[in-house]
């Protein structure tokens, strides 16, 4: 057993978890660290503070290394719930993400384009929190009804009616705002 | 193109501009080395322990000082780098508070003492009241009946003459008056004829408009409209804030906008408030700034100001004054220094600019204004 083997002082296999452990943590890192923040930054807004979140569920994930099965599962719940809390202090300054330039654009479709998305996510943060996760879950994370609820803990009842009253109520208010 | 296409384009454009730093693995690491795991997680127990400690040292600190906890700054004395904070200099207490109790009765009290002036009458189910600047013409929500809207059983707009004391109702089955700043225009809710904004000329003959509170063009939106709840007016009297609630949506939505007739039907411009999820109040405080009350997770409301004009992309201002329950009714005066605040539990608190935190006027309220404005 993991546990076991995490505690049993002077067995080989204790060593050999903790490699196994630091690899993992670093596979996982390299594959999913930058869309782990950027998920974060999309429920925050700010880089610096996504990247916090982002790092510190890794430290989380490291603590708990024994009792998770699922690592990546458990990084973007934690990932979920350290930004709903960090959402909630409110307490850092926000540093803007400058938007990157894409080339095939010309100037003027990329202005609309970029007053589009602007808009698309300036009406997404005024929705409710939940919608709003779930939102981000399914358009950004690209995951399954089933894996959202799991992210968030809630059923896939939920997820379902939160993703369409979500959609209807940013269409709403982007037709509101046009 | 779909919503749902926009969104996945928007989601993924801004997060491929977000380019998180090389050394990320090299700072987990040095944190996970920095906070040793015995040190970072004792044990549960003591933890619990401290945790209730802390809350009861908080709950103590709440009930003798009415003060945020959260935020250290209680006033405001200048621009903040979030909203922006009212930075004209200090005016005088308005002279009085026109205060409708629960039980209908309307009165005068002063602003400073709270001792009633004079009484002016006691009206079925009052609320919302709203006077001219001048204090010759009070309106608000009260069940009259006889109205000329068919099948009428809600609340209508009154317009009452402390004078004379002679009442008339104005629009049957309509919620929320709100005078405009200049005495021109009163807003409220109506459902008399569709849900809609309803506004009357109080200068020009008493012409009675409706108008979207979605804006120009969308009548569907419209059809969606639950409730519309004017709340105030911008100084300059041309924006109006109001709270929508939509069919099917739990939460309300705050919009600020310049509405037609007030407007040109080309000038016609409404922009949802952000972050109006927890709101439950809102008021002007001077025409780019809004003031909104959130309630706290500890059973009292934070009042922060907001700055209209960027919008989401700033952080609201530190808490201005906190009160203890949740207020339901917001109101400033002209110069959007002095504050009255109502709560659920019908006490009204005045807070001014400069004051260390809210003092307790009257309880049994269920409305309230300042009287007169400037």
């Amino acid at each position: 057993m993991m546990m076991a083997d995490m505690t049993a002082a002077g067995d080989g296999r204790v060593e050999r978890s903790r490699a196994d452990r630091d690899t993992a943590l670093s596979d996982l890192h390299r594959e999913h660290y930058r869309s782990l923040v950027r998920l974060a930054c999309l429920l925050l807004d700010e880089q610096g503070a996504g990247e916090e979140v982002v790092q510190e569920a890794f430290v989380r994930v490291y603590e708990s290394w024994a009792r998770i099965d699922d690592p990546l599962a458990y990084l973007r719940s934690t990932v979920m719930n350290l930004a709903r809390s960090r959402m909630r202090r409110r307490l850092v300054a926000r540093r803007r993400v400058e938007p990157v330039t894409a080339a095939a654009m010309t100037a003027e479709e990329h202005a609309v384009r970029l007053d589009d998305r602007q808009e698309v996510l300036d009406a997404m943060r005024t929705l409710p929190r939940r919608q709003r996760e779930c939102l981000v879950l399914r358009y950004y994370a690209e995951l399954s009804e089933a894996e959202i609820a799991s992210t968030l803990g809630i059923s896939n009842g939920s997820v379902k009616s939160h993703s369409s009253r979500g959609l209807a109520a940013l269409a709403r208010r982007l037709e509101v705002r046009t | 193109m779909k919503i749902e296409d926009r969104l996945h384009d928007a989601l993924h454009d801004y997060a491929n501009g977000i380019d998180p730093s090389a050394d990320s693995w090299a700072a987990i690491v040095a944190r996970i080395d920095e906070e040793p795991v015995a040190s970072r997680r004792p044990s549960r127990r003591p933890l619990v322990l401290a945790g209730l400690a802390l809350a009861l040292i908080v709950v103590l600190i709440t009930v003798v000082v009415v003060r945020d906890t959260d935020d250290s700054t209680k006033v405001v004395t200048g621009p903040s780098s979030a909203g922006r904070a009212p930075t004209t200099g200090p005016t005088s207490l308005p002279v009085g508070v026109l205060v409708g109790h629960r039980d209908g009765s309307l009165a005068v009290v002063g602003a400073s003492d709270g001792q009633q002036q004079s009484s002016l009458g006691t009206f079925p189910d009052l609320a919302s009241v709203s006077t001219t600047p001048d204090g010759r013409r009070v309106y608000f929500q009260s069940s009259q009946s006889n109205t000329a809207c068919p099948g009428d059983v809600g609340p209508d707009v009154v317009r009452l003459d402390p004078s004379t004391s002679q009442t008339t109702v104005i629009v049957g089955e309509s919620v929320a008056p709100v005078v405009s700043t200049d005495g021109k225009w009163i807003a409220y809710g109506s459902w008399c004829d569709g849900r809609t904004l309803g506004l009357t000329s109080i200068g020009s003959g008493g012409d009675n408009f409706r108008t979207n509170p979605l804006g120009k063009s969308s009548n569907e939106a419209e059809d969606r409209v639950q409730k519309v709840e004017p709340l105030g007016w911008s100084p300059d009297s041309t924006l109006m804030l109001y709270r929508l609630q939509m069919k099917g949506d739990e939460d309300p939505h705050y919009y600020v906008g310049r509405l037609w007739p007030v407007v040109a039907p080309s000038k016609t411009k409404v922009t949802a408030l952000p972050y109006g999820r927890g709101v439950t109040a809102a008021a002007f405080v001077d025409d780019e700034t809004v003031a909104l009350a959130e309630p706290t997770a500890t059973g009292r409301t934070k009042v922060r100001t907001w700055t209209i004009t960027t919008g989401s992309e700033e952080l609201p201002s530190p808490v201005i004054f906190a009160v203890p329950g949740r207020i339901v009714s917001l109101v400033a005066d002209r110069s959007g220094q002095h504050f009255l605040a109502v709560t659920d539990a019908g006490v009204l608190y005045r807070w001014s600019q400069g004051d260390d935190q809210p003092t307790k006027v009257a309880e049994n309220v269920a409305t309230a204004a300042w009287l007169p404005w400037s």
